[in-house]
Formats: C-alpha cells, structure tokens, sequence
C-alpha cells in the first residue's frame, strides 16, 4: 500500500516539479493536475480489490441466499466467527497506531493520534456526529 | 493553466460547500442515504465547476470545441478528486479501524466515558447490523417478508465487479478479513 501510494503520489509530483522547474506551466500543469486526479481515483478503489469490504462482502452473501433471500440472523451468523473488536485492534497495533501499554490501556501513537484528530475534527466541521463504523 | 490550478483546488471548495450544505439543507432534510446523496451532490458540483470554468476562465475567442474541451477537462478533473473526496467521507461513515481510532481518542482524550463503553460494545453482530441498515438506506437490500434481497444498482454490481476483478490480481487467492484496511 506504501508503495502504492509513493508510485501514483509521486509521480504526478514528479510532473509538478518538472513543471516548475522547466517553467513550461502551459501545458504540463494540466496534464500533472489530470494525472494527478486519475492517480487518486487508482489509489482510492485499488484496495476494493485487495481487500474485503464488510458491506460488499455482505451484498454477496445475500445474493447467494437469492431467490429467497437471507434473514437478518443468517447475515449475522455469516461474520459471528470474526472477533471483530479484538482483530482490529490487533491490526491497528500491528499498522503502528496504537500501543498496549502495561496495564492493558490502548494508547494511539502519534501517526494514529493524527488520523484521529483529522476524522473527529472533520465530522464536526460538517456537524455530523461519529461515523458509525 | 487557470483552469489547472481551479481543479487543483477544487477538494477545498467542494470541503466548503458540502459543511455548507450538511449544515443548512441537510439540517432540514435529513437524507435517506448520506452517501448517495453525496455521490448526487459531487456530480452536480463538478457540473457546476466544469460551467464556471467556462465561464469565467474560458476565453470569449475559443471556438465552441474549445469550450467543450475545456468544461470536459475541468468537469473530468473535479470528478476526480470527488471521487477521493467521497471515499474519504465514506471512511468517516463506515470504517471500523477509523471508528475505533476515534472511539480510542475520544475516550483517552475528550474524557467520554460512552466512547469506552461503545467501543466495548463494537461487537460482530452490531457491525453487521448497523450493515445491513445502512445498505437498506443506500437502496443496495431490500426486505422483502422478513428476508434481504438484493436489488439491482451501483453497489451489487460494483460488489460483483471486484469479486470478479479480485483474481486478476491475486489470482485464487483470497484475502483475509483483517487484510481490510482503511476502506472498510
């Protein structure tokens, strides 16, 4: 994912600097913005691909409960064997965003702290309350 | 170069009018989906933005192909960045590291004693759950006598989409649930 993200980020950057550097801002800086924003529609659905989506995953499962279709508790039943909370937070402390102190408490490093300020201040700024996850 | 440089900064304007628009229209009108209102509401602002570069950044002289071309770029562009930028507002609304990150600093931070106990009640069944109903809202299920069927759209072929796209990548290989990043 790094490397994703250091792939398609720098490369339209890479155009930008050439863009400032050669002052031919005409016509590359179209083509750098253009690039840049297909770079971003690449890096937002690639891991859609990579991943599972808990909602998509979902849709599949009911559709192979079609034509009748699925009970609320089959859904349920279809994820109960994934401990959700404990596995996350074991992801989060793995990714470096969070640590364990000695007393069981989760504290959130600095990289985690930031992701967290960032989503709890843009929630507010749009008068939203906390996402439901 | 006018042009660039208005989608480059296009993902701030759009930030200002969706605060906007939550906190006035959708103050009143609470919308059934969030998300799909939000996907209606970032077409018609790059609509909006590919008129205004016309308009205003399009030279009177330019031949009608020309204008064209040029509300293209700028339409295309802020399409673009909409997309990232409604991702990243899905990622507020629906993933679960980002939920527990916030729940985690709520509690350590602000003092909310409810964050501890939600985050201690984030349970399988509640993610699913609170799943279902917002994929209800989004139009992706329906009930139909006590049953969930799926109902043809953007996300049941989207979800078709990357199951069958999934082993161009990784061939057979199926990723884990904790494989999910930030998407989810």
């Amino acid at each position: 994912m790094k490397l994703l993200f250091l792939m398609f980020f720098a490369l339209p950057l890479v155009f930008l600097g050439m863009t400032i550097v050669s002052f031919e801002w005409r016509w590359l800086l179209p083509s750098s913005v253009f690039l840049l924003s297909l770079c971003v529609v690449y890096i937002q659905s690639f891991p859609g691909f990579q991943a599972v989506s808990p909602s998509l995953e979902m849709v599949n499962a009911v559709k192979s409960y079609l034509p009748e279709g699925a009970s609320r508790q089959q859904l349920i039943d279809s994820v109960q064997n994934d401990n959700l909370l404990s596995a996350r937070l074991e992801d989060l402390e793995r990714d470096g965003l969070t640590q364990r102190q000695a007393n069981g408490e989760i504290k959130l490093n600095s990289s985690g702290l930031f992701l967290a300020r960032v989503f709890f201040w843009y929630r507010r700024a749009l008068g939203l309350p906390r996402g439901d996850g | 170069m006018a042009l660039a440089l208005f989608c480059l900064f296009s993902p701030g304007l759009t930030f200002l009018a969706h605060v906007f628009v939550e906190r006035s229209l959708f103050r009143w009108m609470r919308p059934r989906s969030r998300q799909n209102t939000l996907v209606k509401f970032l077409l018609i602002v790059s609509g909006i933005y590919g008129l205004l570069a016309v308009w205003l950044l399009t030279p009177k002289y330019f031949s009608p192909l020309e204008i064209f071309f040029n509300f293209s770029y700028t339409f295309i562009t802020t399409l673009g960045f909409g997309y990232a930028y409604f991702h990243f507002f899905n990622m507020s609304e629906t993933a679960r590291r980002i939920h527990i990150l916030v729940l985690i600093y709520e509690h350590t931070y602000l003092k909310n004693e409810t964050a501890k106990k939600e985050l201690v009640a984030y349970d399988a069944s509640k993610m699913v759950s609170i799943r279902i109903d917002r994929l209800v809202q989004m139009g992706a299920l329906e009930l139909k006598n006590d049953k969930y069927i799926t109902r043809a759209g953007g996300l049941a072929l989207m979800a078709t989409l990357f199951r069958l796209v999934r082993p161009l990548f990784y061939g057979n290989e199926q990723p884990r649930n904790d494989q999910v990043r930030y998407f989810s």
